[in-house]
């Protein structure tokens, strides 16, 4: 049984060695009711960023950038190994979640 | 609505992000009561194969692995290794509280609140022992 907790503020780290920051949202696409009902709900990427304090404590958005699940090629203990390179990401500049 | 980030016509956004709006909130059951907390998320397949929640993970078998190596050596010791898997199928919505679409009695959740609720019915002066 494999769990998803310890995913959070794992570091990423990308084939060429670049840094894309720690995992700090998952995303499941689809909207938040599960009707009809759904045996299994798909992840499709991981939001992670560079966070320091001013951005943990709220006074700076932290830049994100996604990265798809398909893009992963390992999971370590203490980090993720993504393809390419960290320009090959999607940035979100001034990320803010709305999910909640 | 930010336009980077993608929502439906309704302004809300088409995604869910399991941290913020599934691990650690409270699980009411199909009456409402309040019968856990997501200590964990269950997923399944691998790197390479499309990732999938397949259940939520309740108790300190759960929640022990989250902690710092030498509280999560102590916590078995303390409250046990209980842990009760939720499958996906049975969440109803998501928000502020997971709502569930069985009792807990028949997830296996909140059974020591119902034990200790047996307990205390017997207790002299209790409202429900009068019955």
């Amino acid at each position: 049984m494999k769990r998803l907790a310890w995913l959070e503020d794992t570091p990423v780290r990308a084939e060429d060695g670049g840094r894309l920051g720690r995992v700090f949202e998952i995303r499941s696409p689809g909207a938040a009711e599960t009707e009809p009902r759904q045996s299994r709900r798909p992840i499709d990427s991981l939001l992670c960023g560079r966070r320091g304090l001013l951005e943990r404590l709220g006074w700076k958005e932290p830049d994100a950038r996604v990265v798809p699940w398909s893009a992963v090629l390992a999971l370590h203990a203490h980090e993720i190994l993504v393809r390419g390179r960290v320009d090959d990401y999607r940035q979100l500049g001034g990320f803010r979640s709305e999910a909640s | 609505m930010s336009a980077r980030t993608p929502s439906t016509g309704g302004g809300r956004p088409d995604y869910v992000d399991i941290y913020r709006q599934v691990l650690d909130h409270a699980l009411l059951d199909a009456d409402d009561w309040l019968c856990g907390i997501v200590d964990d998320i269950e997923v399944e397949g691998d790197v390479g194969e499309p990732l999938r929640v397949t259940a939520l993970l309740v108790g300190p078998g759960a929640w022990a692995s989250r902690l710092p190596a030498l509280f999560a050596r102590l916590v078995p010791h303390l409250f046990g290794t209980r842990c009760v898997r939720v499958p996906w199928s049975e969440v109803s919505v998501l928000g502020e509280q997971i709502k569930l679409r069985s009792r807990a009695a028949v997830l296996g959740l909140a059974t020591t609140d119902r034990r200790l609720g047996l307990y205390i019915a017997k207790l002299p002066g209790s409202e429900r022992s009068a019955k």
